[in-house]
């Protein structure tokens, strides 16, 4: 138990697809919560995934962040199993952070650097310069010396993008990023999003707004414990295909609008 | 005035006492700053009763009692963590009755011992700086170093334990491996606390120093700083209160702890009583 195996990261095979899954299964707390997806993404897509609550986008994070085991089918990031990648940054629902941690922002987005840095090591000045152009990418450069605590909402949700940049990842992986931010916080979390577009990052967001997911994705994902379309906005959003994710909870106003009542947003 | 402060320094006991609580006061409070972070205060009570039969086994064998406190305080933070990942009854209730059952062996073990058993279950339960002896002070001396050293090497992997779990899952940082290490540090640090503060007290020199030194700071190594200052200060002046007074050193070191925690939280500016409560009429 006191052996500390720090296995050498994964390389990448750089032909292989980001993300590849093959009839993958997963289960969450002793139930099925994904059943026979089989996609692909390809490098520097920006993928929406929305489904109703309970319909597996955070346990679809977990897999592909190593953080939670499949049981069954495959799973492919950059051609090999996962686990054991670097090279995928998870920000999860902001709930699950204690924001009132003692640490400055540079601190917190150093953290993306920690693995890399290896055990036993400072963080040298090559290390910093990573931090701080991350912090400028974000637009939080004046911000380096501040306490996570001391910024708002908006703000704090770019201090953990820009922890991502720092850990260079290939795959960033956002479940609800946008959830409490307002118009202006949202314009700036996509203008974040397309430099990430440019860095050729592949970007998945969980999230509830359909609206947005039609908008400002290059594909979307709509999940229900099973793939039920995946595609560019138009082949994937289809009334048969929400009728199919949102069951019960979708109406259709008479003058067309769609209505998702998805009462709470909370976790799933 | 001044005879009442080094008139005891010609007391070698004294100087020994001295010494412990100064080391205790730093490394406790440094390792408490990850106790207070990561809301363990119950883990860390617990474990410190959970030593006691260890101690008393080790007099009846005749060993050293930190000898005892260690192996038990190691293996009990091991077997709590290998408890609470495994079962579901929550990590407070598997807590909970492995630390009453471990406390109610160690006191009938004593009672078990006969005669005499008071004075040394006084010791034990409430701390006695002033009969630290030569070989003890080596040991604490010995293990301070050593976890502080801990401290320093994994420090980078500590914070992003303490402050983001799923980002040091993720980042696959051998995160079980650091739990347990940390565990056991915790386990040594209340072993050599014992001889200060005792085991019902201990807690005081995990939490109290490093929460007052919480609301003062906004990083983590100068919460640490912090929080050794408050420790070495309240260890210092409880022992001359305890030699002065006749009483126990335990008491005296957490009720000095306790008047600078109660100090800082009323006037500690942006996040004492005060300022929380004049930020709340303002809004």
């Amino acid at each position: 138990m006191l052996a500390t195996p720090m296995d050498p990261p994964n390389k990448h095979d750089r032909h292989a697809p980001p993300i590849h899954a093959d009839r993958l299964r997963a289960a969450y707390d002793g139930t099925l919560a994904l059943e026979d997806l089989t996609f692909t993404v390809d490098a520097g897509q920006r993928v929406a995934i929305v489904g109703p609550n309970g319909a597996g986008k955070t346990t679809l994070f977990k897999v592909i962040a190593g953080i939670l085991r499949s049981t069954g089918g495959s799973l492919e990031i950059f051609g090999h199993g996962p686990g054991r990648h670097i090279c995928v940054g998870y920000l999860p629902q902001r709930s699950q952070v204690n924001l009132d941690f003692p640490v400055t922002v540079a601190e917190v987005v150093m953290m993306g650097r920690v693995r890399e840095i290896g055990l036993f090591r400072w963080p040298s000045k090559s290390d910093w310069e990573k931090v701080d152009s991350a912090l400028d990418r974000v637009g939080l450069a004046s911000h380096r010396g501040r306490p996570i605590r001391a910024l708002s909402a908006g703000q704090q949700q770019r201090v953990f993008l820009a922890q991502a940049v720092a850990q260079q990842a290939d795959i960033v992986l956002l479940d609800e990023p946008l959830t409490g931010l307002d118009l202006s916080g949202q314009e700036a979390f996509f203008e974040i999003l397309d430099e990430l577009r440019q860095m050729s990052v592949t970007v998945l967001i969980a999230t509830h707004d359909l609206n947005l997911a039609a908008k400002r994705f290059d594909r979307v994902m709509l999940l229900n414990r099973r793939l039920i379309a995946m595609g560019d906005p138009e082949t994937a959003i289809t009334s048969d295909a929400l009728l199919e994710a949102y069951g019960g909870h979708l109406h259709v106003v008479p003058d067309g609008t769609v209505v998702i009542d998805t009462h709470h947003e909370g976790r799933e | 005035m001044e005879a009442l402060l080094t008139d005891p320094l010609a007391l070698p006991y004294m100087v020994r006492g001295l010494l412990a609580a100064i080391l205790i006061g730093v490394v406790a409070p440094v390792l408490g700053c990850y106790v207070v972070l990561r809301g363990m205060a119950f883990f860390g009570d617990a474990l410190a009763h959970i030593v006691l039969p260890g101690i008393v086994v080790a007099l009846l064998l005749g060993w050293p009692p930190l000898l005892g406190a260690l192996i038990v305080g190691i293996l009990a933070a091991l077997v709590i963590n290998l408890i609470s990942g495994t079962t579901s009854i929550g990590e407070d209730s598997a807590i909970g009755v492995v630390f009453v059952a471990a406390f109610a062996l160690g006191i009938a073990l004593i009672s078990l011992r006969g005669e005499g058993y008071g004075e040394e279950l006084e010791h034990i339960l409430f701390g006695d700086l002033l009969n630290v002896s030569r070989a003890d002070l080596a040991v604490i001396a010995i293990l301070t170093a050593i976890v502080l050293i801990f401290i320093v090497a994994f420090f980078k992997e500590f914070l992003v334990l303490a402050f983001d779990r799923i980002l040091a899952t993720t980042m696959h940082l051998p995160v079980s491996w650091l739990n347990n290490l940390l565990l056991v540090l915790i386990a040594v640090v209340i072993v050599i606390s014992l001889s200060a503060v005792g085991v019902v007290l201990v807690l005081a020199m995990l939490i109290t120093p490093a929460a007052a030194a919480y609301l003062l700071t906004q990083r983590l190594p100068s919460m640490m700083v912090v929080a050794a200052m408050i420790g070495v200060i309240s260890g210092v002046v409880g022992l001359y209160l305890a030699f002065h007074l006749g009483v126990p050193s335990g008491p005296m070191i957490v009720l000095a702890a306790t008047a600078i925690f109660g100090v800082i939280f009323i006037f500690a500016p942006g996040r004492g009583y005060i300022s929380s409560r004049r930020r709340g009429s303002v809004a």
